[in-house]
C-alpha cells in the first residue's frame, strides 16, 4: 500500500532520543517533512499554525499529555479525522480503551520496532 | 474509677505538664520517660505493675532504638541530603545512557551516509536493515529513563518522610530543615487531568504486548 510521504508529520515526545528515533524511522519510510514538539501544548500550537497529515504522540508528557492533546485535537472540527497514533509505554488495558474512546487512530506500545511503526502508519492513512 | 486508675491519670498529667514546663513541647523521646513515670506509679496488684513496667520498658526501648536508627540515617554535619547522592547517581545514569544512545545513533547515521557509496545493492540493503535494528534497539533509553525517574521520585518521597521523623526525634541537622520544606505527598502527587492513567512502563510480566493491544484496539 502506498503512503503519501510528502505530507507534514508532527512527532511529540519529551525524550529527545525518542524524537530522533521516530524521525529517523520516518525518514527510512520516506517522510522528510517532520516537525517536533516536546509536550501537548507545544504540539497543539504547531497544529493550529500548519496543516499536518499525521500526528505521532507519546502519552506521558508534562505539562500537557498526549491524551489531553488527542482530546483537544478531536474537539476541533478540521482535525476530527487527522490520523493520530499514540506511541507510549503506557500499556494497560484502561489506557488503550480510554485512547480509543477519545478517538485515537492507532496505538503502539514502547519499545517498538520500525516494522510496527510502518504498519500502523499504513493502517491509518 | 479505681484508686490505681486515678493515680495513673494524675501521674500521666503531672509528667506531661512537667515535660511541657521544662522543654516547652513534647517530642517522641519524652513519651518513653512519661510511660516510665506512669509505670512506677502503679501500686496495688504487683502482677499488673510488673506487666505495665515490662511493656512500657519495651516501648521505651523501641522508641530509643527507632530514634537511633532514624538519626543514624541523617548525617549531622553533611551538606548532602541523605538520599541526594543516590538521586544524583541515578540522574547520572539517565544522562550517561542518553549520551551513549546519541553516540550510537550518530555512528549509525554515519554508516547510513557511507553506505550510499556502496554500489552493490544487496550489501547496501543488508547494512540498511542493520541500521534500522540499531535504531529499534535505542528505544531502551526512553524506557529505562522513565523507570529510573520513578525510582528517583520514590527516593525523594522516602527522604522527606524520614526528615519529618528525624525532626520528631529531635534532630537539629540543617539538612532536615531544608527537607522539611518539601511536602512528601506533593512529591508523588500528579496534578495532570489524566494522572490516573499514567503509571509509566509496566513490568514485563504485567504489560500488554503489541499483539494484546492490537486485539483490544480491534475489538
Amino acid at each position: 500500500m502506498g503512503i503519501d510521504t510528502s505530507m507534514n508529520v508532527l512527532i511529540v515526545d519529551d525524550y529527545k532520543t525518542m524524537l530522533r528515533i521516530i524521525k529517523n524511522l520516518l525518514s527510512q519510510i520516506g517522510f522528510e517533512n517532520v516537525d517536533e514538539a516536546t509536550d501537548g501544548d507545544m504540539a497543539f500550537t504547531k497544529l493550529k499554525e500548519k496543516e499536518y497529515g499525521l500526528v505521532i504522540s507519546d502519552w506521558n508528557m508534562e505539562p500537557v499529555s498526549g491524551y489531553e492533546l488527542l482530546k483537544k485535537v478531536r474537539a476541533v472540527d478540521s482535525m476530527k479525522e487527522l490520523p493520530f497514533i499514540m506511541v507510549t509505554a503506557e500499556s494497560k488495558t484502561e489506557n488503550v480503551v480510554a485512547a480509543k474512546q477519545a478517538g485515537v487512530s492507532n496505538y503502539i506500545v514502547k519499545p517498538f520496532n520500525a516494522e510496527t511503526l510502518r504498519s500502523k502508519i499504513e493502517s491509518v492513512m | 474509677m479505681t484508686l490505681a486508675q486515678d493515680e495513673i491519670g494524675k501521674t500521666l498529667l503531672r509528667s506531661i505538664v512537667s515535660a511541657l514546663e521544662t522543654k516547652g513541647s513534647i517530642n517522641i523521646e519524652d513519651v518513653g520517660v512519661i510511660f516510665e513515670n506512669v509505670a512506677s506509679s502503679v501500686g496495688g496488684d504487683p502482677r499488673i505493675a510488673n506487666f505495665m513496667r515490662s511493656e512500657v520498658t519495651k516501648l521505651a526501648n523501641y522508641i530509643s532504638e527507632a530514634k537511633s536508627e532514624v538519626l543514624s540515617i541523617v548525617p549531622e554535619d553533611s551538606t548532602e541530603e541523605f538520599f541526594g547522592v543516590a538521586g544524583e547517581e541515578l540522574n547520572a545514569v539517565v544522562k550517561a545512557t542518553e549520551d551513549a544512545t546519541n553516540d550510537i545513533m550518530d555512528a549509525t547515521d554515519e554508516i547510513i551516509s557511507q553506505s550510499k557509496h556502496i554500489s552493490d545493492e544487496a550489501t547496501k540493503k543488508a547494512i540498511n536493515d542493520c541500521t534500522i535494528k540499531i535504531y529499534d534497539s535505542c528505544n531502551f533509553q526512553d524506557i529505562t529513563g522513565q523507570r529510573i525517574t520513578k525510582v528517583i521520585k520514590t527516593l525523594e518521597y522516602v527522604e522527606a518522610k524520614i526528615a519529618k521523623l528525624a525532626k520528631l526525634f529531635g534532630s537539629e541537622s540543617d539538612d532536615i530543615e531544608d527537607l522539611l520544606e518539601k511536602n512528601a505527598e506533593d512529591i508523588l502527587k500528579d496534578r495532570r487531568a489524566d494522572a490516573h492513567l499514567m503509571g509509566g512502563p509496566q513490568l514485563p510480566e504485567n504489560a500488554n504486548s503489541q499483539d494484546d493491544i492490537d486485539a483490544l484496539f480491534n475489538s
